[in-house]
């Protein structure tokens, strides 16, 4: 076996080798035993990761469906995301604050002028469904900290910006972008927004933030 | 302004379909809307959140099912207790809950300079009444019950209608029993739950046997003997029964094993239900012993059980489980009589009299209404059964039967119909 090569582990016990630099979704298609669209992203080591990350070294690699309440998770963040930029791309003066994945589904945040109303639901629901049909990548960039608030601060998105100056202490941090929309975010997400098939706006509620 | 936007996504159309109606299912199942559209229950702000107002309708059903409760506790050789509401702080500080459950009872009130506590629990109480008299090995076991209403204290932004209150009655028992009788008892006990859960249509559980953290001793009180012998036993009384559990290591509260029993509801959501405790700690703290065989004082061990849980939270539950279509033996109206027009309204008012001889829960819709409006509303209140009498069934001294649900079951007499819902009563049919 060359320097370059890597060994992988799947959960199945199977070992095999491959160079270096493969990505976690090119290894989980070679195994095989998941059709490769039910696969949205990895865990490596029992760390969480996306499918676009690179092997550098011998790893476990099991993958997630949304069978697995993790990979359940990030079906429903990624979601969270194509909710806030549909938000964005109709009402853009929306500020955002934060989108988890919940126990059954997801939410975003924001902050605008007017309160949203059913119909306003709708046609938010109408553009992530366009925004799944144009299937834009989940494109992971690492950035130092002072860049991030940079970016964040060119957006106008000043409770990112209070996140980033105020909670977080890591040097380097992860954005995520699809199209033009970028938010911060750990992720993992999954690779693109055609993974997510059927999508539906449940409830608006009036949301507290933190230092409200 | 902030607006949170919540949304559910899937890998399928078919599953996303399947969710929303899952949800409406469970919307309307809510039973703090049924509490209402029934007029069951109410929580009343003026008087407080988190404390429940049983309606007339409401408390038919908790009686019903207390006396159930009652009956099958004498059968099994329980004796039923009452004990009081408040007690002196001091014996709050001997129990021990001053100390690890301080933060959710009621603060202290002060009566000739003395400070008391409403309770929390009912166990010490029934530690007084059993130190009451010296008890001998063929006392035990003594298995003492009580519908003991508590309260405690929780944050206003937990409450949900009767599943997070503040005041609850408990269907609590303490066992007081030897050692080598703790198998048995916990037997016993597991046996009543699956008797009395099943009679409500509850037949799937998800069980949890809670153990001692093997790693870290220290944070328990009783000495390791004890605390196997009590797991052990707990372990051979699930097995006995037959039943699948998980084993919880670390999951013990610090002074005993326990078994927790979920019964999973009609949409298979997991509702806590019965509850087995064994206490090593305030045994210890009171001093609570027998006199053995061989003329010694011994520990008593001791187990605190809950079979329904809290009639608040139970019932909450069942009016979820049944949509609000209660059975026949449970529902507070069973059986509407709607004449057809004012001159059967006599004769409906003496077939009424005639099955509340029976001890049946009758009404008569007399109202200046029509006949389909009554049924509809009958319906809508899901009475398991209305007698629909005309011209036709007092000339023949008849009823037109029609049940909830299905609509018509035929014309017979109310002899005919009396019997066929006691039959339905006492078997207790789902």
């Amino acid at each position: 076996m060359s320097k370059a090569q890597i060994t992988v582990t799947f959960p199945d016990g199977v070992s095999r080798s491959y160079p270096k630099g493969t990505t976690v979704g090119e290894v989980l298609k070679d195994w095989g035993n998941i059709p490769p669209e039910d696969i949205l992203a990895a865990r490596v080591d029992g760390r969480l990761v996306d499918l676009s990350s690179v092997l550098s070294g011998n790893s476990k690699v099991e993958p997630l469906t949304f069978r697995d309440l993790e990979g359940r998770e990030i079906y429903w963040h990624s979601s969270a995301h194509i909710l806030a930029q549909a938000v964005q791309q109709l009402f853009p003066e929306a500020k955002l604050g934060i989108g988890p994945a919940i126990r059954e589904g997801f939410y975003y945040d924001f902050d605008v002028p007017e309160p949203f109303s059913e119909e306003d639901l709708g046609r938010i629901e109408e553009r992530m469904r366009e925004i799944i049909r144009q299937n834009l990548s989940f494109q992971r960039e690492e950035v130092p900290r002072p860049e991030a608030i940079r970016i964040m601060s060119e957006r106008d998105e000043r409770y990112k910006v209070e996140l980033l100056e105020e909670d977080i202490e890591e040097e380097t941090v992860s954005l995520y972008r699809q199209g033009e929309f970028v938010d911060l975010c750990r992720g993992p997400h999954v690779p693109s927004t055609g993974y997510i098939k059927a999508v539906k706006l449940l409830s608006v509620a009036g949301a507290y933030w933190r230092g409200d | 302004m902030r607006q949170r936007i919540y949304g559910i996504s899937f890998p399928s159309e078919e599953e996303l379909e399947a969710f929303l109606r899952r949800r409406e299912e469970i919307e309307r199942r809510d039973h703090r809307r049924l509490g209402k559209q029934l007029d069951l229950f109410s929580i009343q702000e003026d008087g407080g959140p988190g404390l429940i107002y049983w309606h007339p309708k409401g408390a038919r059903i908790r009686t019903i099912i207390e006396d159930f409760w009652r009956r099958e506790h004498y059968r099994r050789g329980y004796e039923l207790v009452y004990t009081p509401h408040i007690a002196k702080v001091e014996l709050w500080e001997r129990s021990g809950h001053m100390a690890w459950f301080r933060e959710s009872m009621f603060p202290p009130m002060e009566v000739e300079e003395q400070r008391y506590l409403l309770k929390p629990m009912n166990c010490p109480f029934h530690i007084l009444m059993y130190k009451s008299k010296t008890r001998s090995y063929r006392d035990l076991p003594i298995r003492w019950a009580e519908l003991g209403t508590v309260y405690r204290y929780e944050r206003s932004g937990v409450l949900q209608g009767m599943l997070r209150v503040r005041g609850f009655t408990q269907d609590d028992a303490h066992i007081f029993c030897r050692p080598d009788q703790l198998e048995d008892e916990i037997l016993g006990v597991l046996d009543l739950a699956e008797f009395m859960l099943t009679t409500f249509g509850y037949t799937e559980y998800e069980i949890e046997l809670s153990v001692r953290d093997p790693e870290e001793k220290e944070k328990y009180i009783g000495d390791d003997a004890v605390w196997e012998q009590a797991e052990a036993a707990l372990i051979r009384a699930l097995e006995q029964k037959g039943w699948s559990y998980a084993r919880r290591e670390g999951e013990a509260k610090f002074y005993g094993p326990a078994i927790d029993i979920k019964m999973l509801d009609a949409l298979g959501r997991g509702w806590q239900g019965p509850t087995i405790q064994v206490d090593f700690n305030e045994p210890e703290r009171f001093d609570v012993t027998y006199i053995g065989e061989d003329g010694e004082e011994h520990r008593v061990v001791m187990i605190h059980r809950t079979v329904l849980g809290s009639m608040e939270r139970f019932i909450g539950g069942l009016i979820e489980h049944y949509a609000g279509a209660f059975p026949t033996w449970l529902a507070p109206v069973q059986v509407v009589v709607i004449p057809i027009a004012d001159a059967q309204v006599p004769y409906a008012r003496k077939v009424a009299e005639r099955l509340l001889d029976e001890d049946f829960r009758v009404e008569v819709d007399d109202r200046n209404e029509r006949v389909g409006y009554k049924i509809r509303e009958a319906e809508v209140q899901k009475v398991p059964y209305m007698l629909v009498v005309g011209k036709r069934e007092v000339a023949d001294g008849t009823v037109s039967v029609r049940r909830r649900g299905e609509g018509d079951v035929g014309r017979m007499s109310p002899e005919e119909f009396c019997e066929r819902l006691r039959a339905e009563v006492e078997r207790k049919v789902l």
